[in-house]
C-alpha cells in the first residue's frame, strides 16, 4: 500500500485549492490581456479602414493651432423653425445666409491643383515626343 | 491529329501575342518618365516629402473649416427653413429637393476627402528615392482625387447659390401673397 502523501507532494502550508486558484488567476489575467489586445487591434483596423483616421484632427501632428481655433467660423444665428413665415423673415434669412456663405468664399480655391503640380514638386516637364 | 496540331499552333500564337503585348506594355511603362524626371524626383525626394506632409496638414485644416461651415449652414439655416415651411403648411418641393442634394453632396465631399487623404498618405509613404515610377503614378492618382474633391466643394457652393435663388423666389411669392391679402 502506498501512502497518498508520497504521490501528491504538497507542503502542509499549500493546499491544492490555493494552487488551482493561483493558476486560474494567471489564466484570467492572460485571457484579459489577450481580449484587450485583440479588441484594440480590431478597433484600430476599423478606425483606419473606415477612413475616420483622416477626419480625426486629434491625432498627433494634426491638432489645430491656437490661432486656428480663434478663427473658427462663429455662428450665433439660427433661423427659427416655427412661426408664420413672412417676407421680412425671409429677408433676415437671406442676410444671415449670405454671411454664412461668405465664410466659405473666404477660402479661395480650396484643394486647388497647384500644390501637387509637377512645377510645385520640382519635376521637369516631360520632353515633347519626337516625330 | 490535325485538331491537335491546330490547337498547338493556337496556343503558340496566343503565347507569342501575350509575350509581345507584355513586353510592349513594359516598354510603355518604362518610358513613362524621362531620365531627367526620374533624376529630379530622386534628387528632390526629401523636400517633396516635406512639402507633401505640410500639404496634408493644410488640407486637414481646410477640410475641418469647410466641414464646420457646411454643417452650420445646414443645421442653422436650410433645415429650419424647410421645417418651418412644412409646419406652416406651405412645403416647397424645390427647396426640399435642394436640401437632399446638399446633404448628398456633403456626404460625397467627406467620402472624396477620405479617399484623397488615403492616396496622399500612400504617396508620402512611397520611397521616391528608389521608386520614381511608382511615386509618379501615385502622384497622378492623387491629383485626380484632389481634382474630384475640389469639384465637390464647387458643387456644394453652387447648390448654396441655387438655394439662395429659390429662397428669393419664395420671398417674392410671399410678398405677392401679403400684398394680395
Amino acid at each position: 500500500m502506498q501512502d497518498n502523501k508520497d504521490v501528491n507532494p504538497v507542503s502542509p502550508e499549500e493546499k491544492p485549492e490555493d494552487i488551482k486558484g493561483g493558476r486560474n488567476l494567471l489564466i484570467l489575467g492572460i485571457v484579459s490581456v489577450g481580449i484587450a489586445v485583440t479588441t484594440t487591434i480590431v478597433s484600430l483596423v476599423v478606425y483606419h479602414k473606415s477612413g475616420d483616421i483622416y477626419l480625426d484632427r486629434s491625432r498627433p501632428g494634426f491638432l489645430p493651432d491656437e490661432e486656428e481655433v480663434m478663427q473658427k467660423p462663429e455662428t450665433t444665428y439660427t433661423f427659427p423653425s416655427s412661426g408664420v413665415l413672412t417676407a421680412g423673415d425671409i429677408d433676415e434669412y437671406i442676410t444671415h445666409f449670405e454671411e454664412a456663405v461668405e465664410v466659405i468664399d473666404d477660402l479661395p480655391s480650396p484643394f486647388s491643383e497647384s500644390p501637387l503640380s509637377d512645377e510645385s514638386l520640382g519635376i521637369p516637364a516631360a520632353p515633347a515626343p519626337e516625330e | 491529329m490535325v485538331t491537335k496540331n491546330i490547337s498547338k499552333k493556337l496556343i503558340a500564337a496566343s503565347l507569342a501575342v501575350s509575350i509581345f503585348a507584355g513586353s510592349f506594355g513594359f516598354v510603355v511603362k518604362a518610358s513613362a518618365l524621362s531620365e531627367e524626371q526620374n533624376g529630379a524626383i530622386s534628387q528632390n525626394c526629401a523636400t517633396t516629402k516635406q512639402s507633401l506632409k505640410q500639404l496634408q496638414k493644410t488640407d486637414a485644416r481646410t477640410r475641418s473649416y469647410l466641414g464646420s461651415a457646411y454643417e452650420s449652414i445646414l443645421s442653422n439655416y436650410i433645415t429650419p427653413l424647410d421645417l418651418r415651411l412644412i409646419n406652416t403648411g406651405q412645403p416647397n418641393a424645390s427647396l426640399t429637393t435642394l436640401h437632399s442634394s446638399i446633404i448628398d453632396v456633403r456626404k460625397d465631399f467627406v467620402a472624396k476627402y477620405t479617399s484623397y487623404s488615403q492616396s496622399l498618405e500612400e504617396l508620402i509613404n512611397i520611397d521616391c528615392y528608389n521608386h520614381q515610377e511608382e511615386f509618379y503614378s501615385k502622384l497622378v492618382e492623387t491629383r485626380e482625387k484632389r481634382a474630384e474633391l475640389s469639384a465637390a466643394t464647387t458643387n456644394i457652393r453652387n447648390l448654396f447659390s441655387e438655394h439662395l435663388t429659390d429662397v428669393r423666389r419664395l420671398k417674392n411669392s410671399l410678398g405677392g401673397k401679403n400684398a394680395g391679402q
